[in-house]
């Protein structure tokens, strides 16, 4: 993923941030029917970190309806004023806490990395596996930045730190992860 | 440089290019469409839910255990309890309690007139006396006073 790659994500998903509060406006105002497009928009970013925090696809696609539900409930009180995709992904965080805190999914999914292999490629095992290596703030922002597209502004809202602090856990977590990767070479040579 | 130090430039910037070419490619699976599942309920989502309209049948049931109520001398004018009340009778007599009052009197006399277990232990005969609880006898607050 370059930094363009990247830049070029966050650049197209840019003029849907004020269409996004404005469609959370018209359903608070009764057109709920526009929040199917807030659904279409966001899954699939929310659903990646999901995936990747939670390690199940079946838990990960409970974990983003639970927030689609948490956005929709909170419709009324989401002020427009406020970046919305903030405020959605920190509900997404909250949730998959939540998830992670009262079911142990990460471990009981670990545990099933011998099936989930069967329709996963190894190197989304193998990023899932580095991730865990690495201290969660940093393995959060990473998965925001690289999974969920978010801009550094928005990881730092999301994480409640400066914006400073957000790039450096992704820079530190970048350099942690290449040394992490040099130690599990031999893994990499089982790859196709 | 710790977290919180200023950075300089985009942390992705002389990365290791292996490393973004591991996170592209182990980026998890998509294939999720909750989009349709919304279009179709979000409308009954938004609607709160209907208070449920009793039954003729369920009407019927309340009239028909009115009436065994009724009859049974459970349901009095108006619909109130016809019950009547327990009397509440002291659990000890008149010289028992004369006793106990003697006793705390006699210890307080040592101590003072304020003296508070004194006031404790009368309270707690009162109340069990007159909520006819049965747990506590005179035995035990004769012995808590002395005690005291």
């Amino acid at each position: 993923l370059s930094a363009e790659n990247v830049a070029d994500r966050t650049a197209k998903a840019e003029p849907a941030v004020d269409d996004d509060a404005r469609i959370m406006e018209e359903a608070a105002a009764g057109r709920v029917e526009r929040f199917a497009e807030i659904v279409a928009r966001h899954q699939s970013p929310l659903f990646r970190v999901a995936m990747s925090r939670l390690g199940d696809r079946a838990t990960a696609e409970d974990a983003v309806q639970e927030t689609f539900l948490d956005v929709f409930r909170g419709r009324m009180s989401f002020r427009k004023d406020q970046p919305f995709r903030p405020w959605m992904w920190t509900i997404h965080k909250n949730v998959c806490d939540a998830w992670l805190k009262k079911e142990h999914r990460w471990k009981s999914a670990a545990g099933r990395k011998t099936e989930s292999a069967v329709d996963a490629v190894e190197e989304r095992l193998l990023v899932r596996e580095l991730l865990e290596r690495l201290p969660t703030e940093q393995a959060e922002a990473v998965r925001l930045r690289f999974f969920g597209s978010l801009t550094y502004v928005e990881i730092a809202a999301v994480q409640k730190c400066p914006t400073p602090t957000a790039k450096n856990r992704v820079r530190y977590a970048l350099q942690k992860l290449a040394t992490l990767l040099d130690e599990s070479e031999p893994m990499k040579v089982r790859q196709p | 440089m710790s977290e919180r130090e200023t950075p300089t430039g985009d942390p992705e910037q002389g990365a290791d290019p292996r490393v973004l070419a591991l996170l592209r490619d182990g980026t998890p699976a998509n294939g999720l469409d909750l989009a349709p599942w919304w279009r179709a309920n979000v409308a009954a989502l938004a609607t709160p839910p209907k208070r449920k309209s009793r039954s003729l049948q369920t009407w019927m049931q309340f009239a028909a255990v009115f009436v065994v109520g009724l009859s049974l001398g459970f349901v009095g004018r108006g619909g109130q309890a016809s019950t009547p009340a327990k009397t509440q009778t002291c659990q000890y007599s008149e010289s028992e309690r004369s006793d106990l009052v003697a006793v705390l009197n006699a210890a307080a006399k040592n101590r003072g007139a304020d003296w508070t277990p004194r006031q404790s232990v009368v309270l707690m005969l009162c109340s069990t006396c007159h909520t006819g609880q049965t747990a506590t006898n005179l035995a035990t607050l004769n012995l808590t006073a002395s005690s005291l």
